[in-house]
């Protein structure tokens, strides 16, 4: 076992538990945990496209602020009174305990006092999900569960026409969480399937207590893969994995004609909608075109991220002609991570494994990365220092994303692929404006910007050209 | 504090048993300042309460902005979140990492995992210093640190400094600050006195660098140059500290226990003049620090608080926030400095909430006690503010953002502190400026309050603010 992490990117199991219940409208997150946990949280994503405060979250997250007596004694009395209080002054249909390292180390019943409030008839559940348990994701798991054993606790009566349920996406850590649920169902509407998508806006307690109905459950991440076991035994519902976020038309094609077949969908109806969806892309990249050759688009990119993230922008860029000089996924290891980049890029990056790195790790990526020399980065804000060094532009689509706020941005889909090309591009016009002006600068031109030259300079100017 | 005690205890002390620090409180600031002037201030709690923030989070503050540091947060991963969106070792930071515990650590221990650790990050990295900070976790599972900290010192010859935290002993985070100020003392400051080196020991602690560096560039229009310790400093700067003629914060809660600590171990004084915030506050902290430098720095600094006093007339004489109802939350001594700055720009403070109170309060307490303002006591708890709010109607709410953002959504125009440095006379004009702003600006606060309904239950917002802190029963 590695000693430790250096700039982790995915913080804790608890983190990731408290993410996943502030983002479902409706449940109210109580920590039972050491008074810093709620605002370490608040600190590492406020500002970026983790969200800010939201409903009650932030600084608004109730939290038992344990303490020592607590860890000597016991927290359960804590937590009692906190719970009695809370569902007094949270406004909410489902308060969710998430405890955390100090409470679960010591043995606090969460449960037993979850319990006991729930028999009085408050909603009201308990989730085991201390930090040490592992990365967010691990506890985006632990909380997703949870909710499905307490909303949907068994295989409905009935399946619903048309009604699938979409998994692994990560409130939270993929930075564009919120727009690639609205995307990905509304890409599905677009061929007459109802997609619940669980978290975000609209998607409350009710979202869940449907998971059942669902014909079918679809997972863009392992993380997705894992819930979709899991929901296949308890709901029976089967489930189609996609080899990570759905970027650009080729996948996006893919997924509507997958789930068309498997749904026996109206072949005509699927077959338009990618028709017209992928003319339209199309007719985007036609206008794109003269930029990409102008400035050189076509670079040795490297991708730094989680596996779903990581490989659908892969396969989305190599489709463009840009070959990953680097993979590098941070949430997974290589058992999980090569088969899902693999079927992800498939033949258009031949030799994977030479590409392909596992690690969260900022001193040994950014090894990696100095020793591919990539024309292009995109990953985190934790590449921000190398792509300085390398000189390379950065577009930061995975967590943490410190340089812009993300609300609604998706990669998903057709027009999330457009959206990555003009994110892309800014990056990369930027960079070619500065280069231009420190090569205008380093030719004594700098001003002719803002002022006509001088007869002297005209002539000297073309005497240089 | 004297040099024998730093020695002796491997740790601070905690705020509430050193300077009987409160963090759970509502009602007149009179009474507060009372129980304050008594022999043991009454320890109250919360039977509900939200996250506020420890000592990790105020240590990982204090440690996170040295250029030749590496931080290695023994404890599981999420105990560093706090730093996520800062790479490791980018542009004047630490360099920092966790030993990112798992279950079995926390069973088995992990005393091999940390040494392990550090021995990896001094061979990759060479830092000149390594700090140590420790979580809930390691206090329970009781890795000895200590014994792993001395073993490596030995062998690495560089200092490694264990700041003791666990998020347990102390409600108030500040305490953070102490265990850090405590580390350096034992294991950093122990310099020999050089001359010739500068002749401020500016400590920040918590503060951003725009704050910082506002307060230098005042110091250097009196030709004073200043050391900055521990944020913004690099290894050597510690071993400068006994150079200078005076210490002085920032921030005097974060600041105390270091600048005490330097007076004690050698002999350089700690002035605590308050924070350089508003006119007045600007004057009193420059005249502090002068006075220790000599007969013509003082004057120069008198000269200079006259000419910005001149300069600034104008604003003070259009009381640009004449009739304008203040309520101010920031943590301890910001708080009772921004409200003074509030009341200089003709704003009426109507409340003030205040992350925590000592000791070191009183004299501000005393000020807000003479006009009757009320006061909350504790970092957070947004719910209380938010009963507190609806209640007062203030028209603007002062606050860092974690607490700004919760009186938008109420319909307060609020603006955060952290938006623009307002430190010294030039902080006082952009004060104005955010204000005049966020005043303008309500329109966006009005949206904000019509759209999602706030967290909490209506009977709340009709219960007493206080309803939820009670007597401590021990």
């Amino acid at each position: 076992m590695r000693s430790h992490v250096e700039s982790i990117r995915h913080s804790c199991a608890l983190h990731g538990a408290l993410d996943t219940v502030q983002a479902v409208e409706g449940a109210v997150a109580i920590l039972h945990a050491t008074s810093g946990c709620g605002v370490q949280r608040y600190l590492a994503g406020a500002l970026s496209g983790a969200g800010g405060s939201g409903y009650a979250g932030g600084l608004a997250t109730p939290s038992t602020n344990v303490g020592e007596r607590h860890v000597v004694f016991g927290g359960t009395s804590r937590l009692r009174e906190q719970l009695k209080n809370a569902v007094r002054v949270m406004r909410g249909n489902l308060q969710v305990v998430l405890s955390g390292c100090a409470p679960e180390l010591v043995g606090d019943d969460a449960d037993a006092m979850a319990r006991e409030v729930r028999d009085q008839g408050y909603g009201v559940i308990a989730v085991a999900a201390p930090g040490f348990k592992g990365i967010a994701q691990q506890g985006h798991l632990l909380a997703a569960k949870a909710l499905a054993a307490h909303l949907a606790p068994s295989a409905a009566a009935e399946r619903r026409r048309g009604r699938v349920n979409v998994l692994g996406i990560v409130p939270g850590q993929d930075a564009t969480w919120r727009g690639d649920l609205v995307e990905l169902k509304s890409l599905l509407a677009d061929i007459g399937v109802d997609a619940g998508t669980l978290f975000g806006a609209g998607e409350g307690l009710d979202a869940w207590r449907e998971l059942p109905v669902a014909e079918l459950n679809l997972s863009f991440s392992p993380w997705g893969d894992e819930l979709a076991r899991h929901l296949e035994k308890i709901h029976g519902t089967p489930h189609l994995s996609f080899p990570g976020l759905p970027v650009g038309p080729d996948a996006a094609g893919a997924l509507l004609r997958r789930v068309g077949e498997r749904l026996a969908l109206d072949e005509a109806r699927v077959g338009a909608v990618r028709a017209r969806e992928g003319a339209r892309f199309q007719r985007y990249l036609e206008a794109a075109t003269d930029a990409f050759l102008a400035h050189g688009f076509q670079r040795e990119v490297a991708i730094v991220g989680p596996a779903a993230t990581a490989g659908g922008i892969a396969r989305f860029l190599a489709g463009l002609g840009l070959p990953p000089t680097a993979i590098v996924v941070t949430d997974v290891g290589e058992e999980i991570g090569l088969p899902l980049l693999s079927e992800a890029v498939g033949p258009l990056v031949p030799e994977l494994s030479d590409v392909a790195f596992f690690g969260e790790d900022a001193a040994e990526i950014a090894d990696v990365l100095r020793e591919r020399g990539p024309e292009l980065l995109v990953g985190s804000t934790l590449e921000r220092p190398l792509a300085d060094e390398l000189g390379v532009p950065l577009l930061e689509v995975a967590s943490p994303v410190r340089d812009r706020l993300i609300l609604g941005r998706s990669y998903a889909g057709y027009r999330g692929g457009a959206a990555l090309i003009e994110d892309l591009s800014r990056e990369i016009l930027t960079a070619a404006l500065a280069a231009d002006a420190s090569a205008r600068a380093a030719l004594g031109a700098g001003r002719t910007v803002a002022l006509p030259l001088t007869a002297a300079e005209s002539a000297a100017q073309e005497q240089r050209t | 504090m004297d040099a024998r005690e730093l020695s002796r205890l491997t740790t601070s002390p905690s705020r509430e048993s050193r300077l009987g620090a409160i963090s759970a409180y509502l009602g007149p600031a009179r009474a507060l300042l009372e129980e304050l002037t008594g022999a043991e201030p009454k320890q109250r709690i919360r039977t509900f309460s939200q996250t506020r923030p420890d000592d990790l989070i105020a240590a990982l503050r204090a440690t996170e902005a040295i250029a030749d540091a590496v931080v290695v947060v023994h404890a599981p991963r999420g105990c560093v979140a706090s730093q996520l969106t800062s790479p490791s070792g980018e542009g004047g930071r630490s360099r920092w990492a966790t030993t990112d515990l798992v279950e079995q650590d926390t069973i088995m221990g992990a005393e091999a995992k940390l040494r392990t650790a550090i021995l990896s990050l001094y061979q990759r990295h060479r830092p000149a210093v390594v700090f140590v900070l420790t979580a809930a976790t390691v206090a329970i599972n009781n890795d000895d640190v200590g014994a792993v900290v001395e073993e490596l010192r030995e062998r690495l010859a560089i200092p490694i400094v264990s700041v003791a935290c666990d998020g347990l002993r102390s409600r108030c985070s500040v305490t953070g600050a102490d265990a850090v100020a405590h580390a350096l003392a034992r294991s950093l400051l122990a310099a020999e006195a050089r001359s010739g080196e500068a002749s401020v020991n500016l400590l920040s602690l918590a503060e951003k660098a725009a704050d910082v560096a506002a307060a230098r560039e005042l110091l250097a229009t009196l030709g004073i140059g200043v050391n900055v310790l521990p944020r913004f400093a690099a290894h050597a700067s510690f071993a400068r500290v006994a150079g200078a003629a005076v210490s002085v914060a920032l921030d005097p809660d974060s600041g105390e226990y270091l600048g005490k600590a330097i007076e004690a171990l050698h002999g350089v004084p700690f002035v605590e003049p308050g924070p350089p915030i508003g006119v007045e506050g600007t004057g009193r902290w420059l005249e502090a620090v002068a006075a220790r430098l000599g007969e013509a720095v003082h004057a120069d600094a008198k000269a200079l608080h006259g000419r910005e006093c001149h300069a600034l007339r104008p604003l003070l004489d259009a009381r640009p926030l004449a009739g304008r109802r203040v309520y101010v939350g920031l943590p301890g001594a910001a708080a009772f400095a921004v409200s003074a700055l509030a009341t200089e720009l003709g704003a009426e403070v109507v409340g003030l909430a205040v992350g925590h109170v000592d000791v070191l309060h009183r004299d501000a307490l005393r000020q807000l006690s003479e006009r009757g303002v009320e006061v909350r006591v504790g970092d957070g708890q947004p719910f209380e503010d938010a009963n507190v709010l609806v209640r007062l109607a203030p028209d603007l709410y002062v606050g860092s953002t974690g607490g700004a953002v919760w009186a938008a959504r109420i319909g307060v125009p609020a603006l955060s502190i952290e938006a623009q440095a307002i430190i010294g006379y030039r902080g006082v004009r952009a004060f104005a400026r955010a204000a005049a702003r966020a005043l303008g600006g309500h329109a966006l606060f009005e949206r904000l309050s019509a759209g999602h309904p706030l967290p909490y239950a209506d009977a709340w917002l009709q219960k007493t603010p206080g309803w939820y802190i009670k007597q401590e029963v021990k």
